[in-house]
Order: structure tokens, then sequence, then C-alpha cells
């Protein structure tokens, strides 16, 4: 019993930090905006990168990158906005996609093709969703020919974030 | 854990189906075939293949647009900023000249566009 407590008590640390972590730099990033439209470095997804490569359970990062997304519109003022629909549904379709690639493949791809996946895979989720639910015009496809080196740089600089943070800790330590 | 060599390889396959995926989308400009003047009583559609001169009355006066060499212009307009005199010369689909005063409105369109019936 003491155990489950314990262990409890660790799974509501790992909660709080990362959820407060993700939407903290979220909602820098929200203030210093990247000078070009429609770019985002996207910065939070060094904190589900970082879980996905210490074996979180998706369970559990789902509900972190939920938390996340909804205190960091909040805190931005896009809460229930389209900007947090957008965020939400893109989300959790890269997460799903990248943990399942992280789940066979960790033996072979490194953290950094995860996250390239999940960059390219997240934008092009965003530009369907504005494609078929508010500009409903090619030209926003069209964009993704820009979008994509941006993602693949992204991807990459939170890859390599995401292996700064997980050199300097761990969360295995928490467990 | 470092980059490694599955990774540069994956990251390369991606920018291959890019660039595949690049050369097969079509542009989406292309060279217009028809020119579509809608005025607030009337509405034509001429071949951008026949050189012309066309007098359209809008609500101020006439407006003459030119059609030579598949591009289209605005010469002149009865409006007081001439800014569809001053736009650059159409010529790909979708694109257009509006002249707001005069109630003139110029579209291109390509193959697809609904023609009922082409003036010569």
């Amino acid at each position: 019993m003491e155990m489950l407590m314990q262990l409890q008590n660790k799974k509501i640390v790992l909660y709080s930090l990362t959820v407060i972590l993700g939407a903290g730099i979220y909602f820098i990033e929200n203030i210093f905006k990247f000078p070009v439209p429609f770019f985002r470095l996207g910065l939070s997804h060094v904190i589900t990168l970082f879980l996905i490569y210490n074996g979180i359970e998706f369970k559990d990062i789902c509900i972190i990158m939920f938390l996340k997304i909804v205190i960091g519109t909040m805190m931005s003022g896009t809460f229930l906005s389209v900007v947090f629909y957008l965020s939400l549904v893109s989300n959790i379709i890269s997460l799903i996609i990248q943990f399942t690639f992280y789940k066979f493949l960790n033996k072979i791809f490194s953290i950094y093709s995860v996250s390239v996946i999940g960059a390219l895979s997240n934008s092009f989720i965003q530009l369907l969703f504005i494609y078929f639910f508010i500009v409903n015009n090619l030209m926003i496809i069209y964009l993704y020919r820009y979008i994509f080196w941006f993602s693949l740089f992204t991807g990459l600089l939170n890859a390599f974030l995401t292996m700064k943070l997980a050199s300097s800790c761990s969360i295995k330590s928490l467990f | 854990m470092k980059l490694n060599k599955y990774d540069i390889f994956l990251i390369t396959l991606f920018i291959a189906v890019y660039f595949v995926v690049i050369l097969f989308i079509p542009k989406q400009n292309k060279q217009g075939q028809y020119l579509k003047i809608i005025t607030e009583n009337h509405e034509k559609v001429y071949s951008l293949f026949i050189d012309k001169t066309i007098e359209v009355k809008g609500i101020d006066g006439i407006t003459y647009i030119s059609i030579s060499n598949g591009k289209v212009n605005v010469t002149d307009s009865k409006c007081p900023h001439k800014i569809c005199v001053k736009s650059k010369e159409i010529y790909l689909t979708g694109q257009i000249i509006s002249c707001v005063p005069n109630g003139v409105y110029l579209f291109i369109e390509g193959k697809n566009g609904n023609v009922d019936a082409i003036t010569k």
C-alpha cells in the first residue's frame, strides 16, 4: 500500500513538473513570436520527446500533453479558440505517430528521427485542419513546401535539446 | 545518443519524397483561357487568344480593356483613382482586376471555368 502511495506521489510530481514546464515554454514562445507567420519553433515538444525517450506510458504522456495545452492556451488567452483545437488535434495525432514509431523502432532510429517525424506530421496535420475547417483554399497546402524545411529544422533542434535535457536529468531516478 | 546513420537515411528519404511530390504537383497558376468581365448589369466571357479592345459600360462611364498576346490590361477607366489602370496585366488563372468605383470586375479563368458562351 505504501509502495503504491509512493508511486502515486511520484506520478504527481512527474505530472506537475512536466505539465508546468511544457505550458511555461508554450506561453513564453507565444510571447516572443517567431517573426514569420505560420512558423513556430514548437519548443514545448521537447517535454513530450523527453517523456517518450524515458519510456513513460502513452496514457500518462497523453494526459500531460492535454494539460500542457489547456494550461498553455489559458495563459496565452487562446483557450477553446481555434488555436486550442488546432494544437490539440495535431499534437495528439503526432504523439500517436511518434510513440508508436519509437516503441517499435527505437533500436534502429534515435530520438532525432522521432522528433523529425513528429514535427513534419504535426505541421502537416495543422495545415490539413486549416484547409478543411477554416480556409478552404489549396494555397494553404502549398505552404507546406516552405514549412517542410522549417519543420525539419525544428525537429532536429527539438531532438538536440531533448538529448541535452536527458543528459542532465532523468525521470528514471524519480522512480 | 547522437544522430545515427539510420536517422540520416530517414531524413534523406523524407527530402527525396518531398522533391518527388513537388515535381508532380501541378503549378497552381496556369496561363488562363478566358477573360470574364462582370459589371452591374451583365457578365461576358472573352477568349484570351484573340486580341481585342473592349469597352465596358460601368457605373460612372466606360472602362477600356485590351486583350493582347493572352494578357489583359485596363487602358483607361472613368474612375477617380485609376487603380485598375495602374494594375499590372493579368494572364494567370485566378488573377483579377477590380475597378470598384466603376463596378467592373475582370477575372481570368482556366479550362474548367464555367463558360456559357464566348464572345469573339
